[in-house]
């Protein structure tokens, strides 16, 4: 086997991020809010890692 | 800016920002803006059917329409906020439709079309960010500036001499992004520490890999730059640096804290970002043996997970939206 195989991490495909089921996003403003305001301010849903443990590589990055 | 056609109310838009519809490190952003009184246009990736876009490539120009409303992206765009795939090429992923193909070809193209917008100050410039991706560039530009990199090299070749170039003990990592798909499982690959004579073996020859001196006793160090700008942070587990890769532990255990890096490293940061043509970047070093060493820079990282009132960064980047020269 490949070196670099024999060390990935294997788990399950990650199912699509689903949308916030309590919050609506504001076009307008450009944010999802909740109903205590701002999802972006609840710590629950700032990114916990660097990759937001989406490993997909750094997020966003041009493929 | 609000400019009035016929019944039409035009909103001039100052900021452009350009991401996913989940992207909540770009929600602060947004919040930041507004409370500025800048007027910006969000437009997210999964959601562009929602709106009516027009894009005026030979005038440079955008408009968006939705719900009654309207907005140019015109003379007054300052600014560009780009997180997006830049070059998406995994169109036909998964089981889509032909119709649904289509849409995420040609959304993806009208995307990357909108660099004739070249007016404003881009944050990234997606041409630059495709480049800037490329390790074995960021190592080259990183030690043309004066970091110190780990001697390295990206080889299929299982040469008894490559033990003289970087030593017995080496860190292990894939030439660009190792995610594969097998059924319905997902295989990431992560840096890891080895033996080289468990590396450097027939069986390197199918594909290269990045082989590296390894840095043990190691502090990782992340530092995030908007401008001339930066942050930095040390990541360390229980009270101690991590070796290998610290996205392998315990999240729980992760202890992120300010550290003050020496000027001299601190600049070469911002020159780093500068020469590969960013504006934004996020940079990992390492220290160990008592030097800080570059590991590498991610045009587009993830910043949200240490934005904090002490480290006011989608404030930061807000104001370079604004005011970006």
């Amino acid at each position: 086997m490949h070196p670099l195989l024999e060390t990935t991490r294997r788990t399950a495909v990650r199912p699509e991020r689903v949308l916030p089921e309590s919050a609506v996003y504001d076009f307008n403003k450009g944010i999802w809010v909740g109903p205590n305001g701002p999802l972006c301010n609840d710590p629950e849903n700032i990114p916990a890692t660097k990759k937001e443990d989406i490993e997909v590589g750094e997020d966003q990055k041009g493929q | 800016m609000r400019i009035r056609k016929g019944n039409r109310r035009s909103t001039a838009v100052e900021v452009l920002v350009l991401t996913s519809q989940l992207d909540l490190s770009t929600d602060r952003i947004c919040l930041e803006l507004a409370s500025g009184g800048t007027e910006f246009l969000r437009l997210n990736r999964e959601t562009l059917p929602q709106t009516g876009l027009t894009l005026l490539p030979v005038e440079g120009g955008l408009r968006c329409r939705k719900e009654g409303r309207e907005w140019s992206v015109g003379p007054d765009v300052k600014s560009v906020w780009w997180r997006h795939g830049t070059f998406d090429r995994n169109i036909s992923g998964g089981s889509a439709t032909i119709e649904e193909q289509m849409e995420r070809s040609q959304w993806s193209a009208f995307m990357r079309s909108l660099m004739a917008l070249d007016g404003p100050v881009w944050v990234n410039d997606p041409a630059k960010v495709y480049k800037a991706e490329i390790k074995a560039f960021q190592l080259r530009q990183a030690a043309k500036i004066g970091f110190n990199i780990p001697p390295t090299l990206m080889t299929n070749d299982p040469d008894p001499d490559i033990e003289a170039k970087v030593g017995a003990d080496i860190a292990l990592k894939s030439v660009d992004t190792l995610l594969l798909r097998e059924d319905e499982e997902q295989l990431f690959g992560y840096t890891s520490l080895r033996p080289l004579r468990s590396v450097a073996t027939e069986q390197l020859r199918p594909a290269p890999a990045t082989i590296q001196s390894a840095l043990r006793g190691k502090l990782d160090l992340r530092v995030t730059v908007i401008g001339n700008r930066q942050w930095c942070v040390s990541i360390k587990s229980h009270g101690s640096p991590i070796d290998g890769d610290w996205r392998l532990g315990c999240k729980s255990g992760l202890e992120i804290d300010d550290y003050d890096l020496p000027p001299g490293i601190s600049k070469r940061c911002i020159d780093l970002v500068h020469a590969l043509g960013l504006r934004y970047g996020a940079i990992d070093l390492a220290f160990a043996d008592g030097r800080y060493w570059f590991i590498e820079i991610n045009p587009t990282g993830e910043w949200g997970w240490l934005d904090r009132s002490t480290r006011p960064i989608a404030a930061g980047i807000a104001g370079y939206l604004t005011c970006p020269y």
